[in-house]
């Protein structure tokens, strides 16, 4: 029997859309699957955030939800998490997908576009050393770099201390303009002899996958200040703005609603069937772009392999900044997203990143609930206090967690989280360190502000079927094909060979478009 | 479905025609005077107790009695009243429902209870249904429980009986619904059904209820030996202790408690819990939750929420939660700063904090979304530079150090009174 389709691509996410394009460039018939249901979110608020505040009295629909969403999760690690315009995002995932967890945060989406509906716009290159002993062509991922990046839009270029670091500004637009606590670190960064820095740190404007040129449909973002909640401009970059694009190619086809629950090999390629839409679809490859952890169990399934696989996450830090000198200023709309980011040394071979964030498009309540004062006087103390203030979050790379995913004999996938034995210590050598860098810039970071998120809580999962060029089982090799069993590959952040303290959504991407452009030239040469 | 009320335009009565009607049946009141137009009127009267039962009438519902105890109408009456419907009732084959009373039994310490007793043996034996219900309360004034009220709003202290009679409520709504219900059955005949609360509580607790959840007054509870209405009773003598009511009480002293938890469920009625019976709707829940929901924004946002602010925190509490308040105390209530004193750590962590801790959190989320809440949060109205921002936080830093304070020196125990749940789920 010939397989339905040349291709199935199991997710829609960054690497799945990805993936896809040099697929259905060259000619391939290709099926992308996703678990999208047709329930809609609230729409996006449209119009300038102060003024919505100000003056809607609707407001409650975007941010609590006509059904009380952000009130049923009120205890989720992350505002995105529980604002109503990202439920469909992240619902139903870990029991769709048959995923327990133990001291573990595991979030994921079914929705079209996966994790990056939500996502915090984050982008870095890893540079060559980060895949070293994978006989990888480097300038063959540089290439892939530079059509996702091209691809997605992304802004921040400019010429600072970051600007290695990030390997990104080739690609980029001009930054979007900061607030004014920004520019004032900034400035005062800037000012700040060399000598007088604190070597291990430094900063410079984020890399963000938002525009601040109109691109495509896509408007540059206006600083409506509805980051969080939805952008109506879609200067943010989501995989599902590729779905369109896709579909101009004759052989796109695209079906949502369809959970890929088991996966098999036969004599003439690869079986995906769906038992809640009672669909099989077969194709000569098969790609999992599930998001890590689907994907993960999905193909620890097929290989029946059920020994414990380590699971890389960031250990995260969020701690919030004052600046006195900009006590009493006025509330003014700004980028949600990360405004200026900072990479900090904590030891050789360890470095954090970070990034700065308006307090204003968040919700206040966040603050008030972790304030020691009473309800009243925490909103008191925020109204007047979060103005000067600015939100930081930072990750350690990904070595230092110790989680595990473990197949179990019900087909689950068990998530263990544990954090190396280090991590405790370099968090706090991170606290200490970042203190001292922004005192410098005369900010201070508030006393019992830096709090450490639970294990999963970074949302970075990776690196569990990772790319080697070894034959291990339990391991990909360099173009993602699942040791054992050819024709299946895994081209999501669970190749990646390790992850780092950076944002690694562009090099899950720009890894799937690379595994693609491989596999077309396999599937050509074979016919 | 025709049914037959004799005492329609008494307290029970009235409230039972009205929900048969609501329901779309046929009501005909008999009563000596006709009161409502809705209903067909048969004259009728306990002392010549002539009706004509209408072709066709499923039930015939007794509740006319002489309550007044002072032998207007003799117990001989009544009984001879209460054969003659029961004969007429068998003869038109329709069901009767006799409305009894607790106190009814042989040895009745008084002519009403045993006249009662006599009057239930001939119901069950034609095939009736008996409904002895404890103490009704709710709706209008009326009966026993008018009486009370009326004392209680007139005197400003509660007598708190030692030893305290018990007493078992029924909202009269909650009756009306059982009898009608008795009266729709095929299944219910021939017995004896016990209605009240199934644990009973105190007199002195109903009227302490009557005060807080009716008339909202704060009344002093004073402990009274029984002793000494004995002495005023003998000094009065029987007419006068009849006229002022005393003789009830006695009687109530002297009751046994029923159990009534068979018969609840034989007629498959939920009592609702009293406070939520002593208001004038009948239903409470939704007030309190509401007055509870105004306590907290308030106390979140430092003004008035509006109300569509306030209908979300109910539906909220509906959706999320139980749907019943927990802050039930005119203090937090009319001054809801003072949440101020519960609202820490110390308090919200022990058990009977978490539920307000919640709603704290609700309350806070739900505030923050709304334009009141925009400006509050995000201090969007403050922009008055560093000095004055500076001072503005100084002002919080002490009047949360002064509240603090406050709790410190006020006993936890108070604090905890302040949310006890004092509305029981099941009276």
């Amino acid at each position: 029997m010939t397989p339905d389709f040349d291709v199935i691509i199991v997710g829609s996410g960054p690497a799945g859309t990805s993936a896809a394009y040099p697929l259905v460039k060259a000619g391939l018939k290709v099926l992308m699957l996703d678990a999208a249901s047709s329930a809609r979110s609230p729409e996006v608020p449209k119009g300038s955030y102060l003024d919505n505040r100000a003056n809607e009295s609707r407001q409650w629909e975007w941010m609590i939800g006509r059904s009380f969403h952000a009130l049923s999760n009120m205890d989720a690690v992350s505002p995105k998490l529980k604002t109503p315009t990202h439920e469909q995002t992240f619902k139903k995932f870990n029991e769709s997908n048959g995923l327990i967890t133990e001291n573990f945060i595991s979030v994921g989406s079914l929705a079209t576009g996966g994790l990056s509906n939500a996502w915090g716009c984050g982008v870095a290159r890893f540079p060559k050393e980060d895949f070293a002993d994978l006989n990888i062509d480097y300038s063959d991922f540089e290439k892939s770099y530079a059509i996702v990046a091209r691809r997605m839009g992304i802004s921040g270029n400019t010429a600072d201390d970051l600007s290695d670091y990030f390997g990104v500004d080739e690609w980029a637009q001009a930054p979007i303009a900061m607030d004014r606590l920004h520019d004032r670190l900034l400035t005062k960064y800037n000012k700040l002899p060399t000598a007088s820095r604190l070597p291990e740190f430094r900063m410079g404007r984020s890399r963000v996958a938002a525009l601040s040129r109109d691109q495509g449909d896509r408007k540059a973002c206006d600083l409506s200040g509805n980051c969080l909640w939805g952008c109506h401009n879609n200067a943010l970059y989501s995989a599902h703005q590729e779905i369109p694009t896709l579909k101009v190619y004759p052989g796109f086809t695209h079906i949502s609603g369809v959970l890929v629950d088991s996966i098999s090999k036969n004599a003439d390629g690869w079986t995906v069937s769906s038992s809640n839409s009672e669909k099989t679809f077969s194709a000569k490859r098969l790609l999992l772009a599930a998001g890590t952890l689907t994907s993960t169990r999905l193909a620890l399934d097929c290989l029946k392999y059920t020994a414990p696989v380590s699971l890389q996450a960031s250990p995260t830090a969020a701690f919030l900044l004052w600046l006195p000198k900009m006590l009493g200023t006025p509330r003014t709309q700004t980028l949600g997203l990360g405004q200026l980011s900072f990479s900090l040394d904590l030891e050789p071979g360890v470095t954090a990143f970070g990034s700065t964030f308006s307090t204003t498009g968040l919700p206040i309540s966040e603050f008030v609930i972790r304030t020691p004062l009473s309800k009243r006087y925490s909103i008191e103390l925020m109204s007047n206090l979060l103005s000067s203030c600015v939100v930081g979050n930072v990750f350690l790379p990904g070595h230092l967690s110790e989680h595990t995913a473990t197949l179990m004999p019900d087909g689950k996938l068990k998530i263990k989280g544990a954090e190396h034995a280090d991590t405790g210590a370099l968090m706090k050598k991170t606290e200490t360190l970042l203190r001292k860098a922004y005192w410098k810039l005369g900010a201070v970071l508030m006393p019992m502000s830096f709090t450490v998120g639970k294990p999963g809580a970074d949302i970075h999962y990776s690196a569990t079927l990772p790319m080697s060029s070894t034959s291990k089982l339990g391991t990909t090799n360099k173009i993602g094909e699942v040791n054992g069993l050819a024709g299946l590959h895994v081209v999501d952040g669970a190749v990646l060979p390790k992850l780092t303290e950076k944002s690694h959504t562009l090099t899950i991407m720009a890894n799937a478009d690379r595994i693609a452009r491989a596999i077309v030239c396999e599937m050509q040469s074979s016919i | 479905m025709k049914i037959l009320i004799t005492g329609a335009s008494g307290y029970i009565g009235e409230r039972l025609a009205a929900l048969a009607y609501k329901e779309g049946h046929e009501i005909y009141a008999a009563s000596r005077r006709q009161t409502q137009s809705n209903y067909k009127w048969l004259p009728f009267d306990l002392n010549a107790p002539v009706l004509d039962i209408p072709e066709g009438t499923r039930a015939l519902v007794h509740l006319a009695a002489d309550t007044s105890h002072n032998k207007n109408t003799s117990a001989d009456v009544e009984i001879e009243a209460t054969k003659a419907l029961i004969l007429k009732a068998q003869r038109s084959n329709s069901k009767l429902i006799f409305i009894s009373s607790q106190t009814a039994s042989p040895d009745a310490p008084t002519s009403y209870g045993r006249t009662k007793w006599h009057i239930e043996q001939d119901v069950i034996a034609a095939g009736g249904v008996v409904i002895r219900p404890g103490q009704v309360y709710g709706g209008s004034e009326r009966g026993l429980f008018g009486t009370l009220s009326s004392l209680v709003r007139r005197f400003p202290a509660i007598p708190i009986l030692l030893p305290a009679p018990l007493i078992q409520p029924i909202h009269v709504d909650d009756l009306a619904a059982a009898i009608l219900t008795v009266a729709k059955s095929n299944d219910l005949k021939g017995e004896v059904l016990s209605l009240g609360a199934k644990t009973p509580v105190s007199f002195g607790k109903f009227l302490l209820y009557i005060a807080n959840y009716k008339l909202y007054q704060s009344r002093l509870p004073i402990p009274i030996p029984v002793a000494l209405f004995s002495l005023i009773s003998s000094i009065l003598g029987k007419k006068k202790t009849a006229q002022v009511g005393l003789d009830r009480l006695f009687s109530l002293l002297k009751l046994k408690p029923m159990s009534t938890e068979d018969s609840l469920e034989r007629v498959g009625l939920t009592l609702r819990p009293m406070a939520y019976g002593m208001h004038r709707s009948g239903n409470g829940r939704r007030r309190y939750l509401l007055v509870e929901g105004k306590t907290l924004l308030t106390y979140v946002l430092k003004v008035k929420p509006a109300l569509g602010l306030l209908k979300r925190y109910l539906q909220a509490i509906e959706t999320l939660g139980d749907g019943h308040a927990v802050v039930n105390s005119r203090l937090l209530n009319t001054f809801p700063s003072a949440v101020s004193l519960v609202d820490n750590h110390a308090f919200l962590r022990h058990e009977f904090g978490k539920e307000l801790s919640w709603r704290l959190q609700i309350a806070t989320n739900l505030a923050e979304a709304s334009p009141q809440g925009a400006n509050v949060f995000l201090g969007l109205r403050n922009s008055r530079g560093f000095s004055r921002t500076f001072v503005a936080l100084g002002l919080t830093v002490i009047k949360e150090v002064s509240w603090r304070l406050l709790a410190v020196f006020i006993n936890p125990l108070i604090l905890k009174r302040l949310l006890e749940r004092k509305i029981a789920r099941d009276a």
